[in-house]
């Protein structure tokens, strides 16, 4: 599996920090910030929502968010990365509020490997549709913190920062989000 | 029940380390489920282009510093929710409260002296009316209306997205867009068919709108268009120069002579002349009809700097002054400055300004009389007052015509560009006599900018005389102008986010053209409009995308499509580098207008990458009578026209083509006029080509 952790080290830390700093008076550093999380950002969007087109829609409105207000951020020791979920997180639960969001199916079958033969491919396709839509059915909170763990492989302290709760919180919600898809993925295999 | 969310934690933080689990941990099957949806919540790639245009959005809207509009605040609605509950709770608390005073009013009201139980009968008799009394003010107090109180629009997404959730365009396919953008006439199957894209445009006739690829959007700045008004301090700037022509004056310039050494003195004196851009040329500029009007006020203010002075500028003027049959005092100030003899007979105001400009009298102004005289003259331009001065030798008049007869005080080139008319918008303008100001020669714009008045009595003879073309309309301004974001919808260009604003004409904003987005910059004049556009992020075309048609029709087809530039006439195709192209149009409606233009910019996949565009509004034209062509004759023999010359000026002996007509800006403090001209064109015996304009319009009609 490829290396998808957002996890800097001091290092990184401190380079993404004078990025931003450089950001807010240099353009060219604001684009840099974009191409590291843009992916990102998209795929949390995308597994939030389902689909690619209101994926984009929120990463636009995130970054446009993230543009207009960088000369407000202030550097607290925290990746780059967690302000920006915060943002998309805003975004999104701005959307569910506005109109329900649905799956787009057809972006699962786009997503599909067309490696294996029909039959696995069917299986995978069967599993991980499910899969994805027992996540999206789950509440927001827990929906949130299961993408952010196993989506975007954030440690539970830096999605208890973007979701502005204590890491305890963090682990309760997770395991109580693993046991509601537990029961829903066997209550549908049943 | 802590501890066994930490180790469920630590669990699963192990597991997403890569580290196996344990027998007893691959059984848990939350661990699996974990592992699951570690595969499930896979790395989703985005699209490239996407990724690519927003980017370039965000790049652009950071490099613009433009402050976009306040968004909307996700709690807004909510807390118009809530003011309107507070609103209607109030409303009730205060039906029900007045309510209550009246019913405790009514009881109030009842006699005490009655027995409680003997009078229940009664009571009730007389509570009756007093409740139907009481409760006539609390039902509207109810029932009152609440206020409408709606939120704004949502949250405009940066980027809207065809088919999207949300999205107030409606594509027949909710495909991806493609590459391709601008459907020539040549290929009508890339034009959308439906005009469903248009929501909001409800054009008298509409147009398919093109279809495109959604790309973001560059900058274009707004230039004003070429019909910018000219204030008349043009003139008084200029004429503040008067005292520089004194050693100008002073030296004799010979006569037709192209000498370098007789530049000289004109360079020098060209020292102090203000800045190029506010004078008119005296007899440099090119003809109009042979250059394009986009170069042409460039080309027709060549006022040499102190520092630079173009021989060649020096000998058309000394050309000038070889020929103009004016009296060389009148002709020597202004060989050397170039504003004199231009703007003279233009704005030469009514009473004081008598049209002595064209007086020949045979006399070189001193330098004192000069500035005075300039000076004092606010509305007074100043060219005339040179030749107003008597006592200056006629030394350069050899080779001119002089004539005796003065132009007549109500000469419409005499008189002076409206003053003080008063914005269009508070005075709407109705058709009559005096209505409309003779064009300004000033105007850089006008392609009579360098001109020179015509000799009075020269009376040029007509090669042929073409039919009168009837009654021409005068292009008014516009008494109540349009909303820039009116415009844009007009166009079919809905707004998807503002960018900017500057007062209430000019916008500029992301607009959608078809599946394109753009930078729009437009701004709304008084008498059209100018508009730019800009593709941000071009996507290269694929090869199916390329469309084999030329340049002119794609272009052609965008600006019908978007009823863009009504009445534009495809003059020239350009190379732009790249493989790109500029396609360039005029308006003519049915008369060229001098300044409009429009210019497109074309990719090789047919997709419009700019929009260059500088357009009047015929709608709203007004109708004067127009002259016929014997009283433009008789005008010009009268010194009413306006002479425009590459070199030598005409004598009497020279003929003249049939006239066409074009229409002028005319820049008053009220807005910009679009006025018709008769254009004549011919060339002098020793060949210079030269042109002779008058108002088209009949002489009444014109301001006096």
């Amino acid at each position: 599996m490829e290396d998808r952790t957002l996890r800097p080290s001091p290092q990184q830390l401190e380079t993404e920090r004078n990025l931003v700093e450089a950001a807010r008076s240099n353009p060219v550093a604001f684009g840099a910030l974009y191409e590291r999380y843009v992916d990102a950002i998209f795929a949390y969007a995308y597994h939030r929502v389902g689909d690619r087109t209101l994926a984009e829609d929120i990463v636009s409105e995130t970054f446009h968010k993230a543009l207009e207000n960088i000369h407000g951020f202030e550097w607290r020791g925290v990746a780059f990365s967690a302000w920006l979920y915060r943002i998309a997180s805003n975004a999104i639960a701005a959307k569910y509020r506005r109109e329900p969001v649905m799956g787009d199916d057809e972006d699962l079958e786009l997503a599909m490997d067309p490696e294996p033969g029909p039959e696995v491919a069917l299986t995978t396709l069967e599993r991980r549709t499910d899969v994805l839509a027992a996540v999206r059915a789950l509440p927001e909170d827990q929906q949130q913190v299961v993408v952010l763990r196993f989506g975007q492989e954030l440690r539970n302290k830096e999605i208890a920062r973007i979701m502005q709760r204590s890491e305890g919180a963090v682990k309760a919600l997770l395991h109580r989000a693993l046991s509601g898809l537990h029961r829903r993925l066997t209550a549908g295999e049943e | 029940m802590s501890e066994q969310f930490d180790q469920f934690a630590d669990r699963v933080e192990r597991l997403l380390d890569g580290e196996a689990p344990t027998p007893s941990e691959g059984a848990n099957p939350l661990l699996r489920l974990a592992a699951n949806l570690h595969e499930a919540l896979g790395a989703e790639a985005m699209d490239p282009a996407f990724r690519a245009r927003l980017k370039a959005e965000l790049l652009e809207r950071y490099a613009n510093n433009v402050v976009p509009f306040p968004s909307q605040p996700e709690t807004a609605p909510r807390r118009w929710r809530r003011v309107r509950r507070a609103l209607v709770a109030v409303s009730i608390a205060s039906a029900a409260s007045v309510a209550l005073a009246f019913g405790i009013g009514g009881l109030r009201h009842q006699p005490t002296s009655h027995s409680n139980l003997a009078d229940v009968p009664k009571l009730s008799a007389t509570a009756s009316p007093t409740r139907q009394s009481t409760a006539t003010p609390a039902a509207p107090a109810t029932a009152t209306p609440r206020p409408i109180i709606r939120p704004t629009h949502p949250p405009v997404r940066p980027i809207h997205r065809i088919g999207a959730p949300g999205s107030s365009l409606t594509l027949p396919t909710p495909l991806k867009p493609t590459a391709t953008s601008i459907a020539p006439t040549a290929a009508p199957t890339r034009i959308s068919p439906a005009a469903t894209d248009t929501p909001s445009v409800r054009r008298s006739t509409p147009t398919p709108i093109p279809s495109a690829s959604a790309t973001p959007v560059t900058v274009a700045n707004v230039t004003q268009p070429s019909a910018t008004p000219v204030p008349p301090t043009v003139i008084l700037a200029t004429s503040t120069q008067a005292p520089t022509f004194t050693p100008a004056s002073a030296t004799p310039i010979p006569s037709a002579t192209l000498a370098v050494p007789s530049a000289t003195p004109a360079s020098a004196t060209a020292t102090n002349t203000p800045p190029p851009t506010q004078l008119p040329a005296t007899a440099t500029g090119i003809p109009p009809t042979s250059v394009p009007p986009t170069t042409a006020p460039a080309t027709t203010t060549p006022v040499p700097s102190a520092t630079e002075a173009p021989p060649a500028t020096h000998a058309v003027a000394k050309a000038t002054v070889t020929n103009t049959p004016q009296p060389p005092a009148t002709v020597a100030p202004a060989t050397h400055t170039p504003q004199p003899t231009v703007p003279a007979a233009t704005n030469t105001s009514s009473a004081s300004a008598t049209p002595v400009a064209l007086q020949p009298t045979a006399a070189a102004p001193t330098a004192t009389v000069s500035a005075t005289e300039v000076t004092g003259a606010t509305d007074t331009p100043v060219a005339a007052l040179p030749s107003a001065t008597p006592g200056g030798p006629p030394a350069t008049a050899a080779g001119t015509v002089v004539v005796e007869a003065d132009p007549s005080p109500t000469a419409p080139f005499a008189l002076p560009a409206v003053q003080g008319q008063g914005s269009p918008t508070a005075t709407p303008l109705t058709l009559g006599h005096d209505l409309f100001p003779a064009p300004a020669l000033a105007s850089a714009d006008s392609p009579i900018s360098g001109t020179a008045p015509f000799t009075p009595g020269v009376l040029l003879r007509m090669v042929s005389v073409p039919a009168n073309p009837g009654s021409l309309a005068v292009y008014i301004p516009s008494s109540d102008p349009q909303s820039p974001s009116d415009l844009l919808s007009g166009f079919g260009m809905p707004v998807t986010r503002v960018l900017g604003q500057a007062g209430v004409s000019k916008l500029v904003a992301l607009v959608r053209a078809g599946n394109l987005s753009y930078r729009a910059s437009l701004t709304a004049l008084n008498s059209g409009y100018a508009l730019h556009l800009n593709l941000l992020n071009p996507v290269q075309p694929r090869a199916a995308d390329t469309i084999a048609a030329t340049a002119g029709a794609s272009a052609s087809t965008f600006l019908a499509a978007h009823q863009l530039a009504t009445g534009a006439q495809l003059t020239s195709v350009q190379p732009a580098g790249n493989g790109n192209q500029f396609v360039n149009f005029t308006e003519n409606v049915p008369y060229p207008v001098w300044g409009a233009h429009a210019r497109v910019t074309m990719a090789p996949n047919g997709q419009v990458l700019a929009v260059d565009l500088s357009w009047v509004d015929t709608s709203r034209a007004a109708l004067a009578p127009s002259a016929a062509l014997p009283d433009a004759l008789a005008r010009i023999a009268s010194g009413q026209g306006a002479i425009h010359s590459t070199g030598a000026l005409p004598s009497d002996s020279e003929e003249v083509n049939a006239p066409s007509i074009l229409y002028v800006p005319v820049p008053t403090a009220g807005g910009v006029y679009y006025e018709p001209l008769y254009q004549f064109s011919g060339h002098t015996f020793g060949g210079s080509a030269f042109e002779v304009y008058v108002p088209a319009l009949d002489s009444s009609y014109l301001q006096q």
